[in-house]
């Protein structure tokens, strides 16, 4: 597919940045790389907030009676590092910061189909946020964020703010994914076919499926949960003839989707930074595209993989843990088109590649982990202990963050303009990679050991291993914070980044960085296959 | 498909400043196509799709409250048999009958919109808004007979007279009430919002901005009261008729 | 820094780890639990190390060696190799599923000759009637080396989870509906339980040993009801709201040591005749039947910086309440 002409685009004098400015210009924008910077700026803070909130949990377990906190002051930083990871960060960072900024352009389409509706979700997004942040400064909330009856209902923190606040990013969650189902069907440029489109379009068009089909669900759900603080509505509490497993089942039937809204635009970020740094198309694109859509089906029928324990009927258990199983092969599949790419390609080792390559071996491990999981008589032994914290932080932030860096770095120079330091990003992609696995791989250990998880204390035994957790926090917040420093550095003295700077040849790239307002001078038109490195792209590109 | 082929452009840039009008009867507001859009059928189209997603979460939601009225009617059928006998089918049907008209305006609205029929449409909008407030009415006079014999959702249930005595009779009565209230609660707040929403559009048709050649927005408020009046059909015999 | 009313409790284990990261196997099903996580993680190994291996070997052999280097192959797809890579974790996945579920229903369904134990979990400790017995003991569990037991489980308030590793048993414990949880126990030793599912401030504190002892040791101490704490009538009655503070499970959150202010309940020591504010602004001396009422009916009133609700209510006599209360009086 792509691109324009053979010449090298007329770089624009205006460009998204500095057509406008002022804060008007920002906070009234409807252009998607405006709002979706914003949303950039947004999640990463919460990001490093709650990052913030995990350090604490990770210093507070350092001894076995716990070392900074009592256990009702524990629980809340547990539950602020759950809700701000889950609902404030992970879920709208790639899709609505990265996919706002590049889906677009990738289809060549001069913006969304609704850019109003977009403007409306970062907003929804604020305000959200402003809920969970004011329930913060009246003392945090101390359910964890699976917000379970019937603790929920009678806990004295604020549920009521972070319950409104959820259901509120919930709706900014629909508006987004909403959007780009639109846009994927109504604004391809002539030419670009269904399957002349990048993964990372089929990534994010099966995760708005699941943002728009499973996400009212959640909403209902913390509704009838705020019903219950307010006038006891009972259907959560067996003192009113309600049954809390059914919070449950309703709650995980948003939830468990949504850990694949969480995964699977991390997965299309992955396609295209191989497939742009390794200069070789994605091999089984049919496979992979096709994979996203099996994964955001099968994924609605699984929730009750997270109910083993919970008195399930035994016809129950068995359906899902075979589904389960099922909707593991599509991500395996995927894993091993990804390596088949890499495979005589053409590898450069840049920073956007290094954390890719991070992705591929962690998310390997925590797919492999899933299975254990997935299998009944051992989840009955795994079930909340550390072994299920290990693995899903393996899914969620060893390779959904882990992407969404590979992400960050490989469009930065196109969104921003700018180069950052190579040299630094390659460090702290390394102590990223070395500091999570630190984390993460003692965990594994004690959960099989039996250590439950969300426990403020310890038995003395495990110490050794979450001092070795611990440690690795602090090297992966050290990479992050290196990343904070050339980020913000490329910004101000960055040097200026080229049209194409990695030799890409999908659509966003052919314009000029950072793009013009309408991404495009010109209307472009699609007469090539995707990822087709045979010929030139750009004339910053490589010649074959 | 061709592997050489470089990509095309247009030969001319395209004017981005602003879209073109859609074609307007004489005496109206024009249009003008958002300028991200290159046609009018492509912007109609891409409203109607993110609309029909819209009512897909609605419908969502509301699924979600029949899941527990399902679940709990399986688990106290005869809670829900002696609550649901307290409440008022001939309200109910008056509503549904209400309901169902409003929608028939609504879809008259609509019509009368596309064919530029500025007074038909601003009446007929007009009507389905008094339609919702009949409704809302009649909603009111059965909310305030269940305020006064008490059977409320479970935090201010305290029913008297003749109905605590039958109400005695079956477990936790309360939580029918917990579950009518918030279901027609959320119903009725929909309907509110279509009435506002509704009455907004109408001031709108009567300044002239909705015509043969720009009628999206009553279409999509039309779809709207429509949704909401489907999801009334099946609460009237869930709630009325089937316990 | 942390105002704990009793440290960290530490269960033991009388037996080490086995290899694999796993508990001691203590009963008839871990040898088949870890026996499925041997064979996953091999496989899961393997695939690993292949990933892995060709990851990097790809990465040494086709480095980018100049500006302009193309890929050294173009190849799109190969169906052969992409259905292979479908269907060979297919077949294993459901190896390892029919493995899991077979294993499962062992777990689920207890043998009809299974000793039957009552046991009762509330915010935060476990009261555990052992078979034969009249009153509970608190965080601890008697069982027999070789004879199925099963525990009848309900929660006074709010989920709570019973897992024993070293039995790989666990099973959720709801309030409003009975579930059970079985095992055999085959070694002779003692090990920790947990409760594994989020419950609160002192979710930590919830854990206690589980005993397994010779059968016919166990057989005496059941006939002659030794596993339980019950009020003696030679004792003093503040002797004997001593045994109850602990079978009661009252040093869940009351502290009989510390008089110290930072805790979900208030500590014993210091309380008796002290004037309280209540949430409604009122002021109670706690006398008798003040002190009677919050054990009886713990919603009735609540002391103004504390929740309400925090104690659910207690399956406790009244005399059992004055025993306590006679205990209390002496901490001063």
């Amino acid at each position: 597919m792509t691109a324009t002409a053979v010449d090298a685009p007329t770089p624009s004098e205006t460009n998204y940045l500095n057509i406008k400015s002022g804060f008007w210009s920002w906070a009234a924008t409807l252009d998607h790389k405006r709002i979706g910077m914003m949303y950039l700026i947004g999640t990463s803070l919460a990001f490093l907030v709650g990052g913030l909130f995990a350090l604490l949990v990770r210093t507070h377990l350092w001894n076995h009676t716990g070392a900074l906190f009592d256990p009702a002051t524990y629980n809340q930083v547990f539950t602020l590092h759950g809700v701000f990871m889950v609902f404030v960060f992970i879920i709208p960072a790639i899709p609505a910061a990265l996919g706002n900024m590049a889906l677009p352009g990738m289809l060549g389409a001069p913006d969304v189909a609704l850019p109003r509706l977009n403007l409306a979700s970062f907003y929804l997004w604020l305000v959200g946020t402003v809920f969970i942040i004011v329930s913060l400064v009246a003392g945090g909330v101390d359910t964890g964020w699976t917000f379970y009856t019937p603790y929920s209902a009678q806990s004295a923190t604020p549920v009521i703010a972070v319950g409104l606040g959820v259901f509120i990013l919930g709706f900014s969650s629909i508006f987004t994914g909403l959007n780009f189902i639109v846009t994927v069907h109504k604004m391809r440029a002539p030419g670009m076919t269904w399957f002349r489109m990048p993964l990372f379009v089929w990534a994010v068009y099966a995760t708005a499926l699941l943002q728009v089909l499973a996400t009212p669900v959640l909403g209902i759900t913390l509704l009838l949960l705020v019903f219950e603080r307010l006038y006891q509505i009972g259907v959560f509490l067996p003192e009113f003839g309600g049954d809390p497993i059914l919070f449950q089942h309703f709650f995980w039937f948003y939830s468990h989707p949504a850990v694949y809204i969480m995964i699977l635009p991390a997965m299309g970020v992955i396609s295209e930074v191989i497939s742009v740094h390794a200069r070789k198309p994605v091999f089984g694109y049919r496979m992979i595209a096709f994979s996203s859509l099996a994964i955001a089906i099968i994924s609605f029928l699984v929730w009750g993989h997270h109910m083993f324990t919970s008195g399930e009927s035994e016809f129950a258990m068995m359906a899902f843990s075979f589904l389960t199983f099922f909707v593991g092969i599509p991500s395996a599949i995927k894993e091993f088109n990804w390596v088949a790419t890499i495979w005589k390609g053409s590898i450069a080792l840049s920073a956007p590649m290094l954390y890719a390559i991070a992705f591929l071996i962690i998310f390997a491990i925590g797919g492999l982990t899933g299975i254990f999981l997935a299998s009944l008589s051992l989840n009955i032994h795994l079930h909340d202990t550390y072994y299920v914290v290990a693995h899903f932080h393996y899914v969620m932030m060893g390779s959904t963050a882990v992407a969404f860096f590979a992400g960050l770095h490989h469009w930065w120079p196109k969104f921003t303009g700018r180069m950052y330091s190579e040299k630094w990003a390659k460090v702290a992609a390394v102590l990223v990679f070395i500091g999570f696995n630190a984390t993460f791989l003692p965990q594994f250990i004690m959960g099989s050991e039996g250590m439950p998880r969300r426990y403020a204390t310890y038995l003395e035994k495990w110490t050794e291993l979450h001092r070795a957790s611990t440690v690795g926090a602090y090297i992966l917040a050290s990479g992050v914070a290196l990343m904070i420093v050339y980020f913000v550095h490329s910004l101000i003295a960055g040097e200026k980044a080229k049209a194409n700077q990695w030799g890409a040849v999908t659509l966003e790239w052919a314009s000029s960085s950072p793009p013009p307002l309408y991404n495009f001078d010109k209307d472009p038109i699609v007469t090539r296959e995707v990822y087709d490195y045979s010929v030139p792209s750009q004339a910053e590109g490589y010649r074959a | 498909m061709s592997q050489t082929a470089s990509a095309e452009v247009h030969a001319e840039a395209h004017d981005h400043a602003h879209g073109h009008a859609t074609p307007t009867p004489p005496g109206f507001v024009p249009h003008h196509v958002a300028h991200h859009f290159k046609t009018w059928e492509q912007e109609f189209q891409s409203g109607k799709l993110g609309f029909w997603l819209f009512l897909a979460t609605e419908i969502l939601l509301f699924g979600g409250l029949f899941a527990a009225y399902i679940y709990y009617h399986g688990i106290y059928p005869e809670t829900f048999a002696v609550c649901g006998s307290l409440l008022s089918w001939k309200l109910g049907a008056l509503n549904t009958c209400v309901l169902l008209l409003s929608s028939w305006t609504m879809a008259m609205a609509v019509r009368a919109a596309q064919l530029s029929q500025r007074k038909a449409c601003f009446n007929w909008l007009m009507i389905t808004v008094a339609c919702g407030a009949v409704f809302m009415v009649v909603k009111y006079f059965e909310y305030s007979a269940k305020i006064e014999h008490g059977t409320l959702p479970t935090a201010w249930f305290h029913p008297h007279g003749e109905e605590a005595a039958l109400l005695a009779t079956v477990p936790h009565p309360s939580m029918f009430f917990s579950i009518y209230f918030t279901m027609t609660g959320i119903h009725g707040l929909h309907v509110l919002i279509g009435m506002i929403v509704i009455s907004w559009y109408a001031v709108g048709v009567a300044k002239g901005r909705y015509h043969s050649g720009h009628y999206l927005p009553i279409d999509l408020v039309g779809l709207y009261w429509h949704i909401v009046d489907i999801i009334w059909i099946f609460l009237f015999p869930l709630l009325y008729l089937v316990p | 820094m942390i105002l704990f009313p009793q440290d960290q409790p530490q269960p033991r284990s009388t037996l080490p780890d086995t290899n694999w990261g796993m508990p001691p196997q203590v009963s008839t099903f871990a040898g088949d639990v870890d026996g499925l996580y041997q064979f996953t993680f091999w496989i899961s190994l393997f695939f690993f190390v292949l990933i892995t291996g060709i990851l990097v070997y790809s990465l040494f052999k086709w480095h980018r060696k100049t500006e302009d280097q193309p890929a050294a192959s173009n190849e799109t797809h190969n169906t052969t190799l992409e259905v292979t890579w479908t269907v060979i974790p297919l077949i294993i996945v459901m190896v390892i599923f029919a493995w899991g579920w077979k294993g499962s229903l062992d777990m689920t369904v207890a043998p009809p000759d299974a000793l039957t134990y009552q046991v009762r979990a509330r915010k935060w400790s476990w009261s555990i009637t052992h078979p034969n017995h009249t009153a509970p003991l608190t965080n601890e569990i008697y069982v027999p080396l070789g004879r199925p037991v099963k525990f009848i489980t309900s929660s006074e308030d709010v989920l709570h989870s019973l897992f024993f590793p070293a039995m790989r048993a666990k099973r959720d414990v709801l309030p409003g509906r009975l579930q059970m949880v079985w095992f055999t126990a085959t070694q002779l030793g003692t090990f920790p339980f947990f409760c594994t599912e989020y419950c609160g401030e002192r979710h930590s504190f919830m854990i206690g040993e589980v005993h397994v002892v010779p059968p016919e040791e166990f057989e005496a101490g059941m006939r002659a009801r030794k596993y339980q704490i019950g009020v003696d009538p030679n004792l003093p009655a503040h002797e004997n709201g001593k045994i109850l503070y602990t079978a009661k499970g009252c040093n869940a959150c009351h502290s009989t040591t510390s008089a110290a202010v930072n805790q979900p309940c208030p500590s014993f020591v210091g309380l008796w005749g002290r004037e309280e504010e209540l949430i409604d602004g009122t002021k109670v001396t706690v006398d008798e039947p003040y002190f009677l009422e919050s054990v009886l009916d713990p919603l009735a009133k609540t002391v103004k910086g504390y929740a309400r609700g925090q104690m659910p209510p207690q399956a406790i006599t009244e005399e059992e309440a004055r025993m306590i209360m006679e205990y209390v009086k002496t901490l001063k």
